[in-house]
């Protein structure tokens, strides 16, 4: 009953936190640190050093020993310098989300946070940096370099849809560890959680199903050539216009039509709702079986359709539709 | 972290945290017992050769448990012994060479750490002298070193010293500002002392002590005077008054030191009815580990706040609250023509009659056969005198071993003693003629230094008689200057530069090679500094701090001192400011601000990449915008580009600045000429 409502006020409490960091540190692809982001607090250590002080005070007092009290004040006057120095050093860094990549459900992604250095002549930020998901992710600890350095987070991706980045908190305790400078922060990102690849037979469909909208009579295929369009990643190297290339026009693909009515299509319907996700990670294993044998196809996912097409942008978009599909 | 394999940063670290250790146990020699210190050493060396790599398991957890078990055993063994203070200082200490073996969490290193730095200030209770505070303080350094070695691991040993040398200097003004300001409190409550070997003058005196003491050139006290220091022959240093004789020795009589204590319980202290002039001075006692204090007769304890330390005795002598365990500072009133007669007579007359019943049987015939010759007790004495002046007396640092009968064997056979043979000799024959007389032991003369001050040493230790003449109270008699006139005039060096016994056990010591100048020079420079090291960092008390703000603010108002403390914040506040506010960045010259006001103007309309540089913008901006936009922007990018790359002379970049201040102007106006169409873009 008791916990019960300890872990409600617990809750209660997280929450409101959460929304005030909302407010004070909103998501950014990169962050640089300063008074507005930066908390600091005396850390285990400075605590022990306090109470240190204060028995050496009481030491040096009863004793009427000023060498005594004198430690006592240098250690106090330290302490102050190095609230400043651990900030001013804290402050210098500059926080960027890295490259991200999709990954698929059940892995877990790599995120890369980079830490740069200040630009100019200004002095480097030195010490630690330890660097965690809130609230109980993997401690990653990142020894600062003179240029920039860079920590990888790794978070487990369960589900399907936008990868949950809670914020990080990043935190140090140069110099002297007598302070713990620390922020939490929340990154925008777009990194897409896709379904987990179910290994199924390719099944292609000759036309989307009835209800949605009929495209173009013409169907990107294999068979007659159509146009040129200028070079995609991840289209088949046989297709590239190496004339034209050649000639010095820059790199194109040749296009090619197949005749109306050629299996194109991955369908998701019919599926129950029950059978869904297993279907979607069906889906995602044929994509990218099709992808990697640099054949077109499209996607139907009922309401919602991709024109059918190939390279690994095309992909890309084609699993990012999956991953997203009725979240 | 500190776990299994030792990686570079907590090898740097716990090496130096090591080395603090060793640094700290070698200061704290004396009060750490030899098996304390053995622990410590064997946990140093596991530690080390485990950061080094030498070693790759550490102690178990269950062998140190059983260690301390063992350890904690023989330390409860010794504590009564030891007491309580150095007994704590001892289990720190051996807690500290236990966790050190055992090492492996952070929660570890910032116990120690914390121990360290408090083992440190547990050091300064025993040693106080400029140069321990020295070592201490670069213990201190390496403490903070390890501290910073494990925070930061990229940096090397010159570049962590730098660092910590910066935020060293930092904080060093702010701590001064701090110990100057703060108020100093009276201690909370009584704390232990350490047991320490007394040094200095002893409670009783046998003729010889004071001999052995003069062997040693250790600083007793020093004196400063406000007006002119007083002559040799008037500085004689009063600290014990011994009043009970046994045929062989000298001590303080028992019944004195109970009337003291009565009158101590009473709060009744005996201040002496000062007459004539009186001088101020301030005396700087060396720990002793003994209660007695030195001042010249007749002093009086002006402030009744000192009077809490400081109890003014009835034999015109001052006794310390607690025994004398670190430098004390004590001010004073000097009245020289101040008679001693204002004691209680029938007391001093009863304990300084007193003889033992037997013993010294020829002194006691010499006397009877001086008492028939004199009239008075002035002429008895002249007679004395007379007789040690006739008869050759010698002064000398070895006297002959005289067991029996003392002042018989001194008086009429051996005839060659040290100040205590003669003050012990000359009081008893005193007593013996019905004229109360008492030994007093304490200082005589010390080296003058410049107008400042005068430093008393060990081997300046004297002895003297004092006797109760009916018409003017308690007269100082010194049978030693009757005998060597340069003891007293000259001191000690000069009184036995014949026999050259002067510090004899002691070839190394500066005060003995006073005939090398430099040498000489040295020594004095070294006394100097340590003066100014008791008087303004040892002893900066209360009093000492209210005259700091008196001559600062003139009157102590409730105003003036709530003014020392805003203004010290404010002051701790600007040092901050200048530490911490950083430095403005160099301006950019005209022509990189011009430049970027220019892009700051275009790319809203026309987007740069993130990858374009000038080139390939100014490429963009002309193949998109109007001419009119175009045209200036790339006159602006062909100077920029000129002024950045090509390092142009000083006139050429004042032409070229105007240029590009016009180009800037003319793109500033067609983007206003094009402004709907643009923001419709």
């Amino acid at each position: 009953m008791i916990n019960a409502l300890q872990q409600r006020l617990n809750q209660h409490w997280q929450a409101r936190i959460g929304r005030w960091l909302d407010r004070r540190i909103p998501p950014a692809r990169s962050h640089q640190l300063d008074h507005r982001n930066i908390f600091i607090f005396p850390s285990r250590l400075g605590g022990l050093f306090l109470l240190l002080c204060f028995g050496l005070f009481l030491l040096g007092t009863n004793y009427q020993n000023n060498l005594m009290l004198m430690l006592c004040y240098f250690l106090l006057a330290l302490m102050l310098v190095t609230l400043f120095s651990s900030y001013q050093n804290f402050a210098r860094l500059q926080v960027h989300l890295g490259k991200t990549q999709d990954c698929f459900a059940g892995d877990v992604a790599h995120i890369a946070v980079w830490l740069n250095q200040p630009q100019g002549d200004s002095l480097p930020a030195l010490g630690i940096i330890s660097m965690r998901q809130q609230p109980d992710g993997e401690e990653c600890a990142v020894t600062l370099t003179p240029s920039s350095s860079h920590g990888t987070l790794s978070i487990d991706a369960p589900h399907r849809g936008p990868l949950p980045l809670k914020r990080v908190t990043l935190s140090c305790e140069y110099p002297l560890g007598l302070f713990h400078c620390w922020t939490h922060l929340a990154f925008d990102h777009d990194v897409m959680v896709y379904p987990r690849p179910v290994p199924s037979p390719v099944t292609l469909h000759g036309k989307p199903q009835e209800g949605g909208p009929n495209s173009s009579t013409d169907k990107a295929g294999q068979d007659e050539f159509h146009h040129l369009r200028e070079y995609q990643r991840g289209e088949p190297l046989n297709h590239v216009a190496w004339k034209q290339v050649a000639k010095g026009q820059g790199m194109f693909s040749k296009h090619f039509v197949s005749e109306q009515g050629a299996p194109v299509w991955l369908n998701l319907m019919p599926c129950t709702t029950e059978q869904l996700e297993q279907r979607l990670g069906q889906l995602c294993y044929q994509i990218r079986e099709l992808t990697q044998a640099q054949q077109s196809f499209g996607l139907d996912l009922g309401k919602h359709q991709i024109t059918p097409d190939c390279g690994l942008d095309h992909q890309r978009r084609c699993l990012r539709a999956l991953a997203e599909f009725q979240l | 972290m500190i776990g299994a394999p030792a990686n570079t940063q907590d090898q740097l670290s716990q090496l130096l945290l090591s080395a603090a250790f060793v640094m700290i146990s070698i200061g704290l020699f004396e009060p750490i017992m030899g098996w304390i210190l053995v622990l410590m050493a064997c946990a140093v060396v596991i530690r080390a050769a485990y950061a080094l790599g030498v070693q790759s398991q550490t102690v178990s957890m269950t062998t140190v448990n059983l260690l301390a078990l063992l350890a904690g055993l023989v330390l409860a063994y010794f504590s009564v012994q030891l007491g309580l203070l150095v007994a704590m200082v001892n289990l720190l200490a051996m807690a500290c060479a236990l966790k050190l073996m055992l090492m492996r969490r952070r929660k570890d290193f910032r116990q120690l750490i914390v121990s360290a730095l408090f083992l440190l200030g547990c050091g300064f209770i025993f040693h106080q002298s400029m140069a321990m505070s020295g070592y201490f303080s670069l213990c201190l350094g390496v403490i903070l070193l390890a501290m910073m070695a494990r925070h930061g691991p990229q940096l090397t040993l010159p570049q962590l010293t730098g660092g910590l040398g910066r935020l060293l200097l930092q904080a060093l003004p702010i701590a001064v500002l701090a110990f100057m300001v703060m108020p100093r409190l009276g201690p909370f409550w009584q704390m232990p002392t350490a047991k320490s070997t007394e040094t200095g003058l002893a409670d009783r005196m046998k003729p010889g002590d004071i001999a052995q003491l003069s062997q040693s050139s250790a600083l007793a006290f020093r004196a400063s005077f406000t007006d002119n220091i007083p002559p040799p022959n008037q500085r004689y240093w009063r600290a014990l008054v011994m009043e009970q004789f046994d045929g062989q020795e000298w001590q303080i009589a028992p019944r004195r030191k109970w009337e003291e204590e009565q009158l101590r319980l009473q709060n009744k202290a005996f201040v002496p009815a000062p007459q004539g002039p009186g001088a101020a001075y301030q005396v700087i006692a060396e720990p002793s580990y003994q209660h007695y204090l030195f001042s010249l007769d007749v002093s009086v304890v002006s402030d009744p706040g000192v009077r809490k330390r400081v109890w003014p005795g009835t034999a015109y002598q001052l006794r310390s609250r607690d025994p004398v365990a670190s430098k004390m500072q004590y001010d004073l009133v000097y009245y020289p023509q101040t008679p001693l007669n204002q004691t209680n007579y029938s007391l001093d007359r009863q304990l300084n009659l007193q003889v033992p019943r037997q013993g010294n049987p020829r002194t006691r015939e010499w006397v009877a056969k001086l008492q028939q010759q004199s009239t008075s007790a002035r002429m008895l004495i002249d007679n004395i005198q007379r007789y040690f002046q006739q008869q050759g007396f010698e002064y000398t640092l070895r006297p002959a071993l005289m067991p029996n009968d003392p002042v018989d064997r001194f008086l009429f056979d051996n005839q060659a003693g040290f100040c205590a043979h003669y003050a012990s000799a000359l009081a008893f024959a005193l007593r013996l003629a019905d004229i109360p007389a008492r030994v007093v032991a304490g200082y005589q003369g010390g080296e003058v230094r410049g107008d400042d001050y005068v430093s008393i040493y060990q081997y300046d230790a004297h002895a003297w008689v004092e006797a109760w003449l009916d018409d003017q109270g308690w007269v100082r008699l010194d049978p030693t200057a009757w005998v060597a006139p340069s003891r007293i005039l000259y001191g000690l060096e000069r009184a036995v530069a014949e026999e050259g016994t002067f510090l004899a056990d002691d070839p190394l010591s500066l005060a003995r090679l006073k005939d090398y100048a430099w040498l000489n020079q040295v020594r004095l420079l070294l006394a100097d500094m340590d003066f100014l090291w008791s008087q303004w960092v040892l002893g900066f008390d209360a009093n000492r701090q209210r005259d700091l703000f008196k001559s600062l603010l003139g009157k102590l108002t409730a105003f003036n001192l709530s003014l020392v403390g805003v203004v010290s914040v404010l002051l701790v506040t600007i040092l901050l400011a200048v530490y911490f506010i950083p430095k403005r960045a160099p301006r950019r010259p005209l022509w990189q601000k011009r430049y970027h006001q220019a892009l700051a103007l275009l790319e809203p309309v026309w987007p740069r990449p993130r990858h374009y540089g000038p080139d390939d913008y100014v490429r963009h901006v002309n193949q998109t915008a109007p001419a009119d936009i175009a045209g200036p922007f790339n006159q602006l990018t062909q100077l920029y580009m000129y002024l950045a790359y090509q390092r142009p002379s000083a006139a050429s970049q004042r032409d070229t600045d105007t240029r590009m201040n016009r180009a800037y102007l003319r793109l500033k106006r067609a983007l206003g000429q094009h402004r709907p169409p643009a923001s419709a873009r």
